[in-house]
């Protein structure tokens, strides 16, 4: 089996092994299954392994490389995706016990995309059930159990792509897809020590993914580095004709990060956050001093503008996952979903008037302005990915996470990229992230001031010893 | 109100309710919340949840608590077979700490040209340029 060191290893580095024919694609795969299979129900970070398919692709990928034939920097570099992504010949549970043996017939378009890039699926990633769509109060609410924190097992990967993050932070696969409605590729990326993107809505095409808000939902990369980040997504996006929300082709299609012509202005978030955790602080002031010292950016002091912006986006997601899951709340099984919340979350969604929902995407659309008039001003916004250390795994999430979060809330609602990468660690040896936001279809500039960041520290090449 | 995550966690930001008036009640102020309190047998965390709705619903203006009640006797009317005492407890507390921030929403100042943000697009299926037959292309 492969050593630690290499399965630690960025994408781009194996990828570049696997080309240059030192990294065999069939024993770095059989080396993440054994490390899943030793290390994952210690996390409880899958929901199913795929070991046939994923050594099927295997050994394709190392017969079509010998043969002279490589597909690009994924060809043969194992992956795992959420489980709320179909895949044919394998249940696609979407994390909660009502759907635990549902099997859908045809892969998800982001399945067919990393397949046809030679990409090799270890296994599907455990999850909030319905990806946090009936409400949760617990990092229990999953059919398979609480996601272990790679850092310290005491503590959650934070929801809904819980086992995405578990999976990148323990090495178990060399990358892993998640998505975000809200905060869903964010905090895990966060509280996991990750690289986390959440694209522009629209870029990344959703059909043969489960639906929790038609308008809200992203499909995005949960890696080791910015570079990942970005070689992922390249990967991923583009047109997807069976999405009503997926962009056209030529602003879907992700070109990649360049390098920076001149400056990245970036905005340093003031009223983000109302209090931010001293341990957390801390890293959070040391990564402003690096952005402030970089040759490659102009750093100002910017404000979100003040509005009822997170009860509008909640709104939103609230409704859309009330008809999202219509049938299950209206025959009851929603008692069969581990959380206590979700078992009656959906009845109260149902009492939304249509009334405050258009009022919500009334309000939706004057914010999308006032964001991208912020825009003029800065390339990207900068902030603490979350103002606390991860939460305990057994913590009520009311108490622990009760903070409110506007940018979540307007990055969301607007569809803006976003990514979170490490910048530190608070107590408990558990991580700290900063994030950067961007204008709509800016995904490569929040690549860039990542970027930026990461070549001067080296907080995304840590990793927890895990055995 | 637990506010970050609150697309994720907690999603109940109801409104405007259905009326619904049960037999012989009237449902204005407390009376349908003050109904669950009324039990001398709740548990400790019905009870405490009970304490939480009263202290949201004391914010709120006599239309907001009634619209609180409405949607609450909704709920209870189309699934309260399916709920226990401790899950109505929450739902009623749910619903009345979250009437705040939706009427903060709805005091946000538009305009009558204020569009929502979805809007309705007109749709007309493109069909595909007919391909030339190779006798045609080869005129």
């Amino acid at each position: 089996m492969l050593s630690e060191d290499i399965l630690f290893l960025s994408v781009t580095e194996l990828g570049k092994r696997i080309r240059a024919r030192q990294l065999s694609p069939v024993e770095l795969t059989e080396s993440y299954l054994d490390r899943s299979r030793g290390i994952g129900p210690k996390l409880n970070a899958y929901a199913t392994l795929t070991p046939e398919l994923a050594l099927q692709q295997a050994h394709a990928a190392e017969k079509e490389i010998a043969a002279g034939k490589y597909r690009g920097p994924l060809h043969g570099i194992p992956y795992a995706a959420k489980d709320l992504l179909a895949v044919k010949g394998y249940p696609t549970g979407w994390g909660a016990r009502p759907y635990s043996d549902q099997r859908i017939d045809n892969d998800a378009t982001v399945i067919k995309k990393l397949e046809a890039a030679g990409a090799v699926l270890l296994g599907k990633a455990a999850m909030i059930e319905l990806a946090g769509g009936m409400g949760y109060r617990f990092a229990s609410a999953s059919a398979t159990g609480a996601a272990r924190n790679p850092w310290n097992t005491d503590y959650w990967t934070c929801g809904s792509s819980s086992g995405s993050a578990a999976i990148a932070g323990a090495g178990l696969a060399a990358f892993a897809i998640g998505t975000e409605t809200w905060g869903s590729i964010i905090c895990p990326s966060g509280f996991s020590g990750l690289s986390g993107l959440r694209p522009t809505y629209g870029r990344v095409g959703r059909s043969g993914a489960m639906a929790l808000s038609y308008t809200m939902d992203k499909i995005g990369p949960i890696t080791r580095s910015a570079d990942d980040c970005d070689l992922v997504l390249k990967i991923i996006s583009g047109h997807d004709a069976e999405d009503l929300g997926s962009l056209p082709e030529a602003s879907a299609k992700y070109p990649g990060a360049g390098e920076v012509n001149g400056k990245l202005r970036v905005g340093w978030l003031v009223n983000q956050w109302k209090e931010i955790k001293p341990d957390v602080n801390g890293p959070v002031m040391a990564a402003r001093q690096v952005l402030e010292k970089s040759p490659s950016i102009t750093l100002s002091n910017v404000s979100l503008p003040e509005g009822p912006w997170e009860t509008a986006a909640g709104l939103v997601v609230s409704v859309e996952g009330a008809t999202a899951f219509r049938d299950l709340i209206h025959s009851g099984r929603v008692a069969e979903l581990n959380d206590p919340l979700g078992k009656i979350g959906g009845y109260m969604n149902e009492e939304i008037s249509a009334s405050d929902f258009i009022l919500a995407q009334r309000i939706r659309a004057i914010l999308q302005v006032k964001m991208d008039e912020i825009f003029n001003q800065v390339d990207v916004l900068a902030t603490a990915s979350l103002p606390v250390t991860a939460s305990k795994i057994d913590a009520n999430l009311d108490d622990a996470l009760t903070f409110a979060d506007p940018i979540g809330g307007i990055g969301n609602i607007c569809g803006l990229p976003a990514i979170s990468v490490p910048c530190g660690f608070g107590q408990h040896g558990l991580p700290v992230g900063i994030q950067f936001i961007a204008r709509a279809l800016d995904d490569a500039k929040v690549v860039q001031a990542a970027r930026i960041f990461q070549r001067q520290t080296d907080w995304h090449r840590k990793h927890p010893k895990l055995s | 109100m637990p506010k970050f995550l609150l697309g994720r966690r907690q999603f109940a930001l109801g409104a405007a309710a259905t009326a619904l008036a049960l037999p012989g009640k009237a449902l204005l102020g407390h009376d349908l919340l003050a109904q669950a309190a009324a039990g001398a047998d709740q548990p400790a965390d019905s009870q405490s949840l009970d304490k939480k709705t009263r202290a949201a619903m004391a914010k709120l203006s006599a239309s907001a608590q009634a619209e609180v009640e409405m949607k609450v006797a909704s709920i209870f009317r189309k699934y309260g077979d399916r709920l226990n005492d401790e899950q109505k407890a929450d739902i009623r507390r749910i619903m009345a700490e979250l009437q705040e921030g939706l009427e903060k929403m709805r005091a946000f100042k538009l305009e009558n040209s204020d569009q929502p943000a979805d809007a309705f697009r007109a749709y007309r299926h493109e069909a595909k340029p007919r391909q030339q037959k190779p006798r045609e292309a080869a005129k």
